[in-house]
Order: C-alpha cells, then sequence, then structure tokens
C-alpha cells in the first residue's frame, strides 16, 4: 500500500506528504492520525473532482466546438472567462479549465491576451431557461458570437440542524400532493389533485404500480385538501371536499369516487364535516359511534392530545385564532402567532404529546414547523422548529398517533415535499 | 375521552367569540380587494387593444380570461383550459384536447368552437380548427414555442356573444363596468381551477400616484402602484413593497411618417440617449439600461448590446442628414416617467442638433399624431423566444414586417433581436419593474418576475376590530 501512495505520488504530486527521511521509519501516533487524514481528504477531493468537473463536460465541448469554428487561426487564441450568472465564482475556475481542455483538444493552442492573435471572451450568464454561456470571438470591430444553453444546477439541500423534531422524507413530486401514507407492504399511497397513485420499490427503485383518478363533479376549491385514512383490513378511504373514495390496494389498487358530505375523522373518536367548496371543516362535528353532534364554527384543523387522564383540542379556527379547549368543552386559552395547521403527536418526551404547529405567515414564504407541549395553559416551545423550503401545504396525525404527515411546497424547487415528521428526545 | 371530546366541541362554540384573533396561514375566503391605477383602460375587450397592449390591459385580461396554457414560476407549461396537448415531430401541428365542462361566465359551456374561434382571430397566421372535440393549431412554419407563446395574455379565449358581450372563463367575472373610471369583479364560483379566495376586486382608474399614496394612507385601498423612482423610499418608509424583475420595455416608437423616414436620423438619436444616466437618476437604478428587446434575466444575451451612447458618432449621422426637421415625442399624460424619460430624450437629441418636442396626450384612449411616441411594452412571457415573438408579431403588425424566427436556438434569438432593431423604428430605452405598495392585509401576493397579477390566490386578512 505505502509502495502505491508512493508511485502515485510520483506521478501526481508535487511535494511529498512527509520528508524523504521519515517516510521509512515507524510514523508517530499523530504522524498517522495526520496521514489517516491526509489520505482521507486526498480521497475525498479525488473522488469528488471529476463528479463536479463532469457536469461542465458537454457543454464545454459544445462551446469549444462552435468557437473553433469561428476562429480564424488555431494559435494564439486567448481565453477569458466571466460569470455573471448565479453559478457560484467557487466553480467558474472548473468551467474555465473544461474549457481550456476542450479548445486544447481541438489543438488550439492559448495564449496569454497580450501575445494572442485573436480573442475568445466567455461570458457565462443565464436566463429564464438556464445557463447561458456567451462567447464572443474575434479581435478588434470583429467579432462573432455563439452561445450553449444548459440547465441550472440543482440547488444544494442544507444539511438539518439538530432538532427535537425529526423528518424522514417519504415522498418528492412536482404535481400536487395532499397526502402521503404508507400502504404496507413497503409502498406507498399518494394523494394527489386528480389521482391516487400507488408506488411500490422495485428493482431497488421506486415504481408506479397503479393509479386511479380521482372522479369529481365541481370544481376542486382552490386550496384543495385531503387526506387518507388506513383502515385496518388494508384497506383506505381518501376524504377530498364533498367527495369520498374508498379504496383497495390489493391485489391491485382499486378506487371508486362518490359524492359525500359524510364527515372526515378528526379522530378515532370524534368526526367533522368538511365544506364541499371551500378549505376548512364547516364546524359540524359528531361522534363516530353515534349521532350525537355540535357545532363549533368554521375550523381549519385540530389537534388532539392528553396530559394524564384528561384529554384536550387546540382547534385553529378560520377567524385566526388557536384555542385550547379542555375535556369540559371549555376554551382554556388562545395561542397566538401559530398558523392554520395543527398535529398531535405522542412521542417518549416530555409530557409524551406535543401539538405541532406551522407558522403564521402565508403561501408566498417558508414555512416552519414547531412543536409545543402545554404547560399551566401555556404552551412552551420545545426545541427549535423546523424549517421548511416553502409553505406547508398540509399536516395530518398519522394513523398510529407518533408521527405527523407533513406536506411542503419547496419554492426553490417548485416540488411537493412529503415527510414523516416525529420528535426525538434526549437532546 | 370519547364523552370528553364531544362535551367540548359542543361547549366550545359558545365562547369562541371570547378569544382575540391572531393570524393564520391558510388562506382566507371572503372580502374586497381594492386596487387604485393611473391607467384609464377603454374597453376590457383583448381584440379592441392596440398592438402594444399596456400592462394594466394584459393584468386585467388574466383575470377575467383564460389562456389553452400558462407558464409556472419557472416558465415550464401548464394545463389551462388544455387538458392535455401533442404536436407533430416538425411541430407545424399541434393538437389540444380541452378541459371537459368549463363554463363561461354567462353560465353556458364553453364549446371547443369557440375556442378555435377566439385563437383563429388572435392569429390569423395560424390554420386552427376542430377535429372532434379537440383544437388542432396548424402552420406552415413550425412552432417549437406555440405553448409558451399560448399562454401569453393576447391569446386568452375570448367568446363574444350574439348581444355584443364580452365574455370568459377565468377566475373573475365582471360585475360592474365604467369605461376608463372603475371596474368591479367578481369571484367565479364554479372556476375549474377553483373558487378565487376573494369575494371580489374593486379596480378605480385614473388615480394619479399623488392620489393613490393619499388613499393607501387612508386605509381606502389596498393595492396601489409605485413608480420605479420610488421603490427606494418606500420601502425606507416600510411600506409592504412588491417589485417585479425588469419587466417592461420603454422604449421610442417611430411613425412612418415622412419626417422620421431617414434611418440615419432614427441611428442618431438613437446613439444620444444616455440611457445609463436615465437608469441612475430617473429610475433611482431600479431598472436596467435596455438597448436589447429583451431584459438580460430574460435573453442571457442583453450583455452584448452597449447601452451607452456615442454621442460623436450621433453628431456626425446628424451632420450627414443636411436639414433635420423638428419632431413631436408623444408620451401618455397619465405617465410621469414616461414624461421624464421624453424630455431627457429631447435634451439628449437637442446635445447632437435634433429638435424634439415633447408633450403629452391620452395616448390609451386615441392613437398618438406624433412623429415619435414613448411606449411602454409589457414582457409578455418570461419564455425568451415567446417573448421575442410577441414583440415581434406587434411591430409586424404595426410597420408590416416579418416577424422574429421560430427558432429555440438562442444565437438565432439573439440574431432576431438585432434585426427587430436594425432599422430603429423601435428603439429601446430602459427596462423598468413593476411595483405595488400593499396594504397590511394583503396576503398571499406573489409577484412574478415577469410583472403582472396573481389575484386569484391572493386573500385578505379579517379586518381585527
Amino acid at each position: 500500500m505505502v509502495d502505491g501512495v508512493e508511485e502515485a505520488c510520483e506521478l501526481e504530486c508535487y511535494n511529498p506528504i512527509f520528508p524523504r527521511d521519515l517516510r521509512f521509519r515507524m510514523p508517530s501516533r499523530s504522524q498517522r492520525v495526520f496521514f489517516l487524514l491526509s489520505l482521507a481528504i486526498l480521497v475525498a477531493w479525488i473522488s469528488a473532482v471529476p463528479a463536479a468537473a463532469q457536469e461542465w463536460d458537454a457543454p464545454a465541448r459544445e462551446l469549444a466546438e462552435k468557437m473553433v469554428a469561428r476562429t480564424q487561426s488555431r494559435t494564439g487564441l486567448s481565453l477569458t472567462v466571466k460569470n455573471i450568472s448565479s453559478l457560484p465564482q467557487s466553480r467558474v475556475a472548473e468551467v474555465q479549465r473544461a474549457l481550456e481542455s476542450e479548445l486544447r483538444r481541438r489543438g488550439v493552442s492559448l495564449a496569454a491576451p497580450e501575445q494572442a492573435m485573436e480573442q475568445a471572451r466567455v461570458t457565462l450568464s443565464e436566463n429564464t431557461s438556464g445557463y447561458l454561456w456567451v462567447a464572443e470571438i474575434g479581435h478588434d470591430d470583429s467579432w462573432d458570437v455563439v452561445m450553449v444553453q444548459m440547465p441550472l444546477l440543482a440547488p444544494v439541500e442544507r444539511a438539518p440542524a439538530a432538532l427535537l423534531l425529526r423528518r424522514t422524507p417519504l415522498w418528492t413530486q412536482p404535481e400536487m400532493m395532499l397526502d402521503v401514507v404508507p400502504a404496507g407492504d413497503g409502498g406507498l399511497l399518494v394523494l394527489g389533485r386528480d389521482s391516487v397513485s400507488l408506488y411500490r420499490v422495485q428493482d431497488r427503485k421506486w415504481q408506479l404500480a397503479g393509479s386511479a383518478p380521482l372522479t369529481h363533479s365541481h370544481p376542486w376549491p382552490r386550496d384543495l385538501r385531503g387526506r387518507f385514512v388506513l383502515q385496518a383490513d388494508g384497506s383506505f378511504r381518501a376524504y377530498l371536499p364533498g367527495v369520498q373514495c374508498p379504496g383497495t390496494m390489493q391485489p391491485q389498487l382499486n378506487l371508486v369516487c362518490r359524492e359525500s358530505d359524510d364527515p372526515w375523522p378528526l379522530s378515532p373518536e370524534v368526526n367533522a364535516f368538511f365544506s364541499s367548496r371551500r378549505n376548512f371543516f364547516a364546524g359540524a362535528v359528531k361522534l363516530a359511534s353515534s349521532s350525537e353532534a355540535g357545532d363549533l364554527g368554521p375550523f381549519y384543523s385540530a389537534a388532539m392530545f392528553a396530559q394524564g387522564e384528561r384529554g384536550f383540542w387546540i382547534v385553529a379556527f378560520t377567524s385566526g385564532a388557536a384555542r385550547l379547549i379542555n375535556a369540559k368543552g371549555q376554551v382554556v386559552t388562545a395561542f397566538s402567532g401559530w398558523g392554520s395547521d395543527l398535529a398531535g403527536i405522542a412521542s417518549e418526551c416530555g409530557s409524551g404529546w406535543q401539538v405541532l404547529a406551522t407558522r403564521a405567515a402565508d403561501g408566498t414564504q417558508p414555512d416552519s414547523l414547531s412543536a409545543y407541549e402545554i404547560v399551566n395553559r401555556d404552551a412552551v416551545e420545545a426545541g427549535l422548529p423546523l424549517e421548511f423550503a416553502g409553505p406547508v401545504t398540509a399536516m395530518w396525525s398519522a394513523t398510529d398517533g407518533r408521527s405527523a404527515t407533513v406536506i411542503a411546497h419547496n419554492l426553490r424547487t417548485g416540488s411537493y415535499e412529503a415527510f414523516s415528521v416525529s420528535a426525538v428526545c434526549g437532546r | 375521552m370519547r364523552r370528553s371530546a364531544y362535551l367540548l366541541f359542543v361547549a366550545a362554540s359558545l365562547l369562541l367569540a371570547l378569544c382575540p384573533a391572531v393570524a393564520a396561514s391558510r388562506p382566507r375566503y371572503g372580502g374586497t380587494l381594492r386596487v387604485e391605477l393611473s391607467a384609464s383602460p377603454a374597453s376590457l375587450d383583448p381584440a379592441q387593444q392596440s398592438a402594444f397592449p399596456t400592462s394594466t390591459q394584459e393584468q386585467l385580461t388574466v383575470l377575467m380570461f383564460d389562456r389553452l396554457v400558462e407558464l409556472d414560476q419557472r416558465g415550464a407549461p401548464r394545463p389551462g383550459l388544455a387538458a392535455s396537448w401533442q404536436h407533430g415531430s416538425d411541430y407545424r401541428r399541434w393538437l389540444f384536447h380541452l378541459q371537459s365542462g368549463v363554463v363561461l361566465h354567462n353560465g353556458s359551456l364553453l364549446r371547443p368552437h369557440l375556442v378555435v374561434m377566439s385563437l383563429a382571430a388572435s392569429n390569423p397566421s395560424w390554420r386552427v380548427r376542430l377535429q372532434g372535440d379537440d383544437v388542432v393549431i396548424e402552420s406552415t412554419s413550425p412552432l417549437p414555442n406555440l405553448l409558451a407563446e399560448l399562454a401569453c395574455a393576447h391569446n386568452s379565449i375570448v367568446v363574444h356573444t350574439e348581444a355584443g358581450a364580452v365574455v370568459g372563463t377565468g377566475p373573475f367575472r365582471v360585475s360592474a363596468w365604467e369605461p376608463g373610471k372603475r371596474l368591479v369583479l367578481a369571484a367565479n364560483d364554479d372556476y375549474w381551477g377553483g373558487r378565487p379566495f376573494l369575494d371580489s376586486i374593486e379596480i378605480t382608474f385614473g388615480r394619479s400616484q399623488r392620489d393613490q399614496a393619499l388613499d393607501l394612507q387612508l386605509g381606502r385601498v389596498d393595492v396601489v402602484e409605485v413608480p420605479p423612482d420610488q421603490v427606494r423610499r418606500a420601502q425606507q418608509d416600510g411600506q409592504r413593497v412588491a417589485v417585479s424583475a425588469p419587466a417592461e420595455l420603454i422604449a421610442l416608437a417611430f411613425s412612418d411618417k415622412p419626417s422620421v423616414k431617414e434611418p440615419a436620423l432614427r441611428e442618431a438619436i438613437s446613439l444620444s440617449i444616455d440611457r445609463s444616466a436615465i437608469q441612475s437618476t430617473l429610475l433611482q437604478k431600479h431598472g436596467e439600461a435596455a438597448a436589447g428587446l429583451l431584459p438580460q434575466w430574460v435573453s442571457g444575451y442583453s450583455f452584448l448590446f452597449r447601452v451607452t451612447g456615442d454621442v460623436e458618432r450621433a453628431r456626425q449621422l446628424r451632420r450627414d442628414l443636411g436639414s433635420a426637421p423638428s419632431l413631436t415625442l408623444a408620451y401618455d399624460w397619465s405617465d410621469p416617467l414616461a414624461r421624464a424619460i421624453a424630455e431627457r430624450v429631447s435634451v439628449n437629441a437637442r446635445d447632437i442638433g435634433i429638435a424634439i418636442q415633447p408633450y403629452g396626450e391620452n395616448l390609451q384612449a386615441r392613437g398618438a399624431n406624433a412623429d415619435v411616441r414613448v411606449l411602454r411594452l409589457p414582457l409578455a412571457s418570461s419564455d425568451t423566444a415567446a417573448a421575442l415573438g410577441a414583440i415581434s408579431a406587434a411591430l409586424s403588425a404595426t410597420t408590416g414586417r416579418l416577424g422574429a424566427t421560430q427558432t429555440n436556438s438562442p444565437e438565432d434569438l439573439y440574431a432576431a433581436d438585432r434585426a427587430l432593431r436594425s432599422d430603429f423604428r423601435l428603439v429601446p430605452v430602459v427596462y423598468v419593474p413593476q411595483a405595488w405598495v400593499l396594504s397590511t392585509r394583503v396576503r398571499n401576493w406573489v409577484t412574478p418576475r415577469e410583472g403582472g397579477w396573481c389575484l386569484a390566490d391572493v386573500w385578505l386578512e379579517e379586518d381585527k376590530p
């Protein structure tokens, strides 16, 4: 192995890592650590550089071909590269190297500007279709222009910060999603605006295993909401405004939608009627197993949680208020600064129950999710908020009550991203 | 727990009024959005608009009418009135499958033949016909950018009824209309894309910028215009300012009158203009000096065009002309920025020995009789080819010239941009952003980079007691 490294260094390195007289001595502990660290960095660098450079290979080749076709002579061409696009300046050198390499491969000898017979001024520009590399080739008043268009780089996801709330990505797609649930057999059921889709892993890839349309006679409300409820027998029901679609996943996805004003489940015990032409629950609630009913007034969402034997609800009303309601049906207190989507989750942390709440923002801004514990009628924020790259468009407690399915509209990519959010302790 | 849950819901409704209201993030239905604009449009019918529709006309059009295709914020096409589409390999033939059950504002169904009539009327060079319930668009030349073109406001589907009314399928329908003064739009409850959150929009036209600012201060209005040179000041005053990218071209449009028939005269005036001074002084750097037809963020190549003037060359051209006539330059009298630019152009032209007399006129009510006019040209699309194509089409309608090439190649678009300006009939001066000041109760306001409104998604915070 040492021989291999030495050989590699003779070929690739300008300065050996260690002085020659130390290379055959037994290294000290610190030297071994240093060596291993250096080796790790070297390996990482070697593996990273080609990947980064490869992104520019195709456009650099295309632009170089066009440039060479416009040059008068292949000797004495000066190349300057200027960046006026959103491409990070740190990556401009990669582009320049790729272009120089492609030009040399085509027999062009590059020269310093003062010695050049001809100039090539490359501007890394950008338009609504992506990056636009523009090359001006010529001298004095005679210039030819060639261009290459390419897509923008994919945005780099930030590493999540250490938080009490943990999110697990479930699904991402460009089309709107209303809810996502695990299908039980390792599959994933996705409720879209127009269809229900079932995905399963085949050949180590997610594959569409089935899709069924959501039929409805009235236009959907603009801020469309919908959710899945899984049944114990493996079947499911999709709830949408004015429409309900019971379905099965075995042996294949099957779905039948019908107009229905039946209430949606808020919890296993309580159902609530959802407005068929709006984005909120109309206010009427009833018990799942009886005809007893009441009226709350219109609300967006309700989170259930327990403290000991006592059950509580926090309801986000359409008026903008979020209110804590106790077991006697009394409004205990109101909370300010909360958004309109709430979900209760059980965990091993704190009191054992947390309420997740979105931020009081609108659909143009990135959202965040905060976990609250209710202590002495106060909502105490537990840990740091979980940030999203866009507004949270849906949040529903999972069937087991230990997590919530959160769907966010990523404002950078335009995609809808579904996560399972749960609380983790000990930090 | 079950009994408790029931009890709490029954009792809670009695106690709601005791608690204070706070902000909410999910859209709220209801309310009237009040808007004031300086423009005074005489008609809501896109067919009666000039070849160069104003940004106000385009904004109103997209509220009331739909297009077959829309572009999302990244410029990708998405279904509008067309649910799906196909095209031939040479892009000469496109087939659009329409959404079913779309209802016009007068309650009748949007039939495919109405779509055909609308598109054929606005695009005489296309052959638009029915194939079953599908719409077919054919052209002798390839139409690779057709989807982006169809997303432009001028391709809105407009139905003229036998009674002479104009109806659409858009998110808002006309409730009251006093030409040039006031427009009230009501939410289309049956809108195929979902009813808007607002109940109505009330737009008052012909309001001066001073009156708009005053009304905003007094809480009488929710949305007012703010000129580019006032954007920074409004932001510093802590107002909610929504600004697009540079989205409207201000250009000089030369008439075909004999007084300006000499291309050298037009070129001399173009070279005399100090665009950088206009951008830095008149616009307070909120805009972009323009030498090409599209802003840099749309074209990616506009930096190649020289925006700095060349006074020496302009003077040489002027000398070569011998005598030069005294010219008139019209600007819209309700547009202070157009006036300031016209005056600056006049000063620059005087420096090279050309006399230009600027004057204000109601350009929206009637065409100018001037030798030159200051034109505001809104960006028709964020798609480079579609945006250039729209300018090209407008130019060909006014000058009888052929339009730009139908291509996606950036080099060809660059060449077309140059070719369209080669005779100096249209001389770009600056690109300006669209900007608005919003009241605090306006939510979900999205400003597309290319300007325009997305009012179907806007909602209003509930008034606090």
